[in-house]
């Protein structure tokens, strides 16, 4: 495309925006509804997904070593070689005596008599790791005695996160298509108001392409607007809603930060540029035919 | 320029606008095409700018058979041909100016070509002085000259006019049909749907007539009925 020509369709497509303004705006309204939406379900779901994770980080796989062994670093390389283990910390036995005096709240447990603590080692685990395995894996190092955790609880957690992973998709994928029903049919107004001048058009010798050019921009230049005025209500709700529960931050820990806001600024651009865009050339795909 | 062969229309609901109607137009032919109300004249032109499609025969301008045509030689097709419609189908949200323009800026004109060349032809039809109004703001005869204004503004080998005397008083109309008659002399083919008697019978050129679908007389320099 000649510059020329894409300078004459943006022309093009923000006078149509403008001088079908009531229009603009039902769809720019419809379009942030749409994308807001869309974006309060993506921020549930990560959360959602945020708690998986935490507790998933809470996990320990303890292995506990035979009283013989005389060479735990070897072990502990062994063990951090496994794959899914995320950390190895070496709890040596008087480790594990003082831990576990500081649980009971009692100093002297073992004042009278030998330690009897194996020494051990806690693996901290990578999210989705295969538990069962790296347990059975973990046993067959020489020198290990027992690996220990918390099967039941594992079990559960695997299933809350499958839940939420499909909860998610299926929340995440009815929405966009929803969005993208709704924005398909706002556009299709917009562009019925205008079917003559499509007509027009065409039977002056346009090519699709040309006609079709400065209706793809308006829906990209709705959808990004769109998206950027959902983004800005998200943002501002969000971290009012963060500001508002900061005190109960350690039994609702909701995500944050600049990692968060990228990609939800990324998704719902995305999904505004894309939506414009299709959504216009699914309206159009009609006048078309002339 | 323009071959008929045996064409018929029949729309989806039934109606048979015309049945087996063959004609040949040459080039630089000026021919009227006339008939009673609903004889299939627009629906012939409209044939013609492949807007429809017949529900037979062929038809092919310029020696490209229009059955075949893909959907951008469609449109390269109706660059070559000008219409005036008999509905004018003007922009109502663009200007007089804009509305003529349009058609070049459509065809991806150069810009700097476009203005002159607009100015041109609202000139030609005496249309200067309104050129920043609004079709609404302009009376049926000006919306007229406007239409056939963007029919001309590309240089057509063929024009098409749907009535475009439909809604003239007689002064008017003789200036458009002057009009018509120069661009005919600089080599345009025309073919003209009218009721207008005057002036078919005072123009004698070529009449095709249409009744209910089916022609029914066509005469060098004829006159509106056939003289006896
Ligand atoms: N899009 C359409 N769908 C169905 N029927 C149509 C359509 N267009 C025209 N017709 C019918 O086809 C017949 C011919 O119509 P057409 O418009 O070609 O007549 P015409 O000769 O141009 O008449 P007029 O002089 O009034 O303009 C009419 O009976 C009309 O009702
Ligand atoms: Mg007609």
């Amino acid at each position: 495309m000649k510059p020329r020509t894409f300078f004459y369709f943006l022309r093009e497509a923000l006078r149509g925006l403008v001088r079908n303004r009531v229009m603009t705006l039902t769809a720019l309204g419809i379009i942030t509804i749409g994308l807001f939406l869309f974006g309060l379900f993506f921020l549930l779901t990560a959360n959602l997904h945020h708690l998986t994770v935490l507790a998933w980080d809470g996990i320990e796989v303890r292995v506990f070593l035979e009283p013989t062994v005389t060479n735990p670093e070897k072990i502990g390389a062994e063990l951090a070689a496994l794959p899914g283990v995320k950390k190895v910390k070496y709890v040596s036995k008087a480790e594990g005596a003082a831990a576990l005096e500081r649980m009971l709240g009692n100093q002297n447990l073992f004042l009278n008599g030998e330690n009897p603590l194996p020494a051990a080692f806690n693996l901290s685990v990578q999210e989705a790791a295969d538990l069962p395995t790296l347990a059975r894996q973990a046993a067959a190092i020489p020198g290990v005695e027992e690996v220990v955790f918390k099967q039941e609880f594992v079990k559960f957690l695997e299933i809350a996160i499958r839940l939420i992973m499909i909860f998610g998709f299926a929340l995440l994928s009815l929405t966009a298509f929803a969005v993208l029903y709704i924005i398909v049919n706002t556009i299709q107004l917009t562009v019925y108001a205008r079917r003559q001048e499509l007509e027009i058009m065409k039977l002056v010798g346009a090519t699709d392409t040309f006609v079709r050019w400065p209706f793809l921009l308006e829906g990209i230049i709705l959808g990004l607007l769109g998206a950027g005025l959902a983004l800005l209500f998200l943002r501002e709700g969000y971290s009012f809603l963060v500001d508002r529960i900061q005190h109960y931050r350690r039994f609702l820990p909701l995500l944050s930060g600049p990692e968060l806001e990228l990609k939800l600024t990324a998704v719902l651009l995305g999904m505004g540029l894309f939506f414009g865009g299709f959504g216009s050339y699914l309206s159009l795909k009609r006048y078309l035919k002339v | 320029m323009l071959i008929a062969k045996k064409i018929s229309k029949i729309y989806h609901n039934g109606v048979v606008a015309l049945d087996q109607v063959s004609l040949t137009v040459q080039k630089g032919e000026f021919v009227f095409l006339v008939g009673p109300s609903g004889a299939g004249k627009t629906t012939f032109l409209n044939l013609v700018i492949r807007q429809e499609v017949p529900t037979s025969g062929l038809i092919s301008v310029n020696q490209q058979n229009l059955a075949y045509l893909k959907k951008k030689e469609i449109a390269f097709l109706r660059r070559n041909i000008g219409v005036i419609f008999q509905d004018y189908k003007l922009l109502p949200r663009k200007t007089v100016y804009e509305n003529v323009a349009f058609a070049l800026e459509v065809i991806e004109a150069k810009p700097r070509l476009i203005k002159p060349r607009v100015y041109e032809v609202l000139e030609l039809v005496g249309l200067l002085n309104k050129a920043n109004l609004f079709p609404s703001e302009l009376s049926g005869g000006e919306q007229q000259r406007v239409c056939l204004a963007r029919a001309l503004v590309n240089r057509p080998l063929l024009l098409l006019a749907d009535e475009p005397t439909g809604n003239l008083d007689p002064d008017t109309s003789w200036g458009i049909m002057e009009l018509l008659r120069e661009v005919n002399r600089r080599g345009t083919t025309i073919v003209m749907a009218t009721h207008n008697r005057e002036i078919v019978d005072l123009m004698r050129r070529r009449v095709i007539a249409l009744d209910r679908g089916k022609l029914v007389r066509d005469t060098p320099k004829g006159g509106y009925t056939l003289e006896t």
